[in-house]
């Protein structure tokens, strides 16, 4: 049951931290309790989902690759280990791709993007708040949590930030607003 | 690939099943015992022969089994790996290394979809992914898209490149008897067809039909001694970088390039070499990324080497010769047409859509949204 330890091991024999606890807060949370055998108390898609109900965008660390994890997993796919540990995005990104989607019966065109996180991890989402053909490669872009109500879980969208902000890695783009057509 | 010997396992029969529409209430089954049927009779062999049974579809969970049973056979060696569309290329690979190690002397590789008549939803269930799902994205068009996207803002491809693909493989398709499409087709035809993902039109999409067909595979040693020129396995290679888009490192370049380099190391050919191109185009981009990653242009000048009908029927280079997943099948996992189509090539018996002194075959697939990509070289006995 080796994959299944890590995140306890990571945390030191407590449970991994549930919604009343911060990201990186290794005391024992009362709620996070299940009828499990063995050590995983709560899903990586749980704790990550649990932070976005705060209004957060979970990613995990891998301090042995000094890199970036996401999605959130059980194990690091740079080392093999399960030494990862929890942090907060701050939630400033850039558009590494991008394109719109044409429903084929009814419903409005919209964007889906993939979006590089300046601390070094990409995801899907989509940025809103201008016409979805206006998505451009490059775009410097900030999270906000969406939450679809009803049974669905909140998830991570993103909108424009001011087009002076420059972009730090570059790794999506010039940091500019506009690029060129996707 | 380390292991495999160059030349060590022959394709000898080849066959599609019913293509397009078939009949009704038809399955995935019938269509792969059909493909077989057919194949065998290519090269002369019969069900008693086969102890190497090797497939895949979408539409049945234990497909080796069901196949088994139709067929009433109990083969020695069975592989049902189910990597997406390239999956077949994946099983020519393990059965010369089967072939090598004695484990069967007689393997078909067999295919069947009835995607188009229950419907692409019915036939391949698309699993619920929480970091991709929520955001809707219409796969596997999507995922296609926003490598097309990349590749446009990397390297100014346009959308009149990516439609030249689309009509190269319709020029082709109409010297194809058995593809689905037609009528001619034109760049501005595929500008102005329905947007799907941006910046991909239908017309930059695969087609959606049924159809299944078979593949047999020998010894070099049995090859020689049955109705059809053999057709030999020079190179096969292989490469999995991620199973969802937002997890492919580089939305640019695709493990076509190792798997690539793999096939072409066990071949002792590079891309020079190569006579007759079949490349898994699923979508428009796709050609042009293979293209690149398996070395007939530089990273990025994709768009630029399709634009002039270079890949069309009177171009310099013949790729996707039976009108390809665009225009003339695509039942899903199409990577097994490619493997049909570049040994007919090298027999000889393609018709109007002949390459001439064709030698050497390359036929490349493509699994999930660039996922799985695996390469297998081909050739006629003066190549072994």
């Amino acid at each position: 049951m080796d994959q299944v330890g890590g995140l306890r091991h990571r945390y030191n024999g407590q449970p991994t931290p549930g919604p009343c606890c911060g990201p990186v807060n290794r005391t024992q949370c009362p709620t996070a309790r299940t009828d499990a055998i063995g050590d995983m108390e709560q899903s990586p898609l749980a704790i990550y989902q649990a932070h976005l109900e705060k209004g957060e965008l979970a990613y995990q660390w891998s301090p042995e690759a000094g890199k970036a994890v996401f999605y959130p997993r059980v194990i690091c796919p740079f080392t093999g280990s399960d030494r990862l540990e929890w942090r907060v995005s701050a939630g400033l990104g850039t558009v590494y791709a991008t394109t719109v989607v044409h429903p084929a019966r009814e419903g409005a065109p919209y964007n889906v993007a993939l979006i590089d996180c300046d601390e070094g991890f990409r995801l899907m989402s989509r940025v809103e708040g201008l016409p979805p053909e206006a998505v451009r490669i490059g775009m410097r872009v900030k999270f906000r949590v969406h939450r679809p109500g009803g049974d669905e879980p909140p998830y991570p969208v993103f909108a424009p930030v001011s087009p002076t902000l420059p972009s730090p890695g570059g790794r999506g783009g010039s940091g500019r607003g506009a690029v060129e057509s996707p | 690939m380390d292991g495999l010997q160059r030349g060590s396992g022959a394709i000898v029969g080849v066959a599609e099943s019913d293509l397009g529409a078939v009949a009704q209430d038809m399955s995935p089954i019938d269509l792969m015992a059909q493909g077989i049927h057919r194949a065998l009779a290519d090269c002369g062999l019969g069900l008693r022969d086969v102890d190497g049974l090797v497939c895949a579809t979408a539409q049945s969970r234990t497909s080796g089994l069901a196949l088994a049973e139709y067929l009433g056979i109990s083969p020695a060696f069975v592989d049902t790996t189910i990597l997406g569309g390239s999956s077949f290329m994946f099983h020519v690979a393990h059965v010369q290394a089967a072939l090598q190690l004695g484990l069967c002397k007689v393997a078909v590789i067999a295919y069947g979809s009835t995607q188009r008549t229950i419907g692409r939803r019915q036939a391949s269930v698309r699993e619920y992914n929480p970091y991709e799902t929520p955001f809707r994205p219409f796969l596997p068009s999507t995922a296609y898209a926003l490598a097309a996207s990349r590749h446009m803002h990397q390297y100014g491809t346009t959308r009149e490149q990516l439609a030249a693909v689309a009509v190269a493989a319709r020029e082709w398709a109409l010297l194809n008897p058995v593809a689905w499409e037609k009528k001619p087709l034109t760049i501005a035809e595929v500008l102005s067809a329905r947007m799907i993902s941006y910046p991909l039109t239908v017309r930059d999409c695969c087609l959606v039909t049924d159809g299944g067909g078979a593949v047999i595979m020998t010894t070099p040693e049995r090859a020689r001694s049955l109705k059809k020129v053999p057709v030999y396995v020079l190179g096969c290679g292989q490469a999995i970088t991620h199973a969802n888009i937002s997890s492919m490192p580089d939305l640019t370049v695709t493990g076509a390039l190792p798997s690539g380099r793999a096939a072409y190391a066990m071949a002792g050919l590079s891309a020079k070499d190569i006579d007759v191109v079949e490349l898994y185009d699923a979508f428009t981009i796709n050609t042009i990324l293979f293209l690149e990653d398996l070395g007939f242009c530089a990273k990025g000048e994709g768009g630029a080497f399709v634009a002039d009908g270079r890949i069309a029927p009177k171009g310099s280079l013949p790729v996707n010769t039976n009108g390809g997943g665009l225009s003339y099948c695509h039942p899903g996992m199409y990577g097994l047409f490619l493997l049909i189509e570049a040994t007919r090539q090298l027999r000889g018996e393609c018709g109007a859509r002949q390459v001439a002194d064709c030698e050497t075959a390359i036929a490349h697939g493509n699994g999930g949204v660039l996922s799985s990509q695996s390469t297998v070289i081909l050739g006629t006995e003066a190549t072994v």
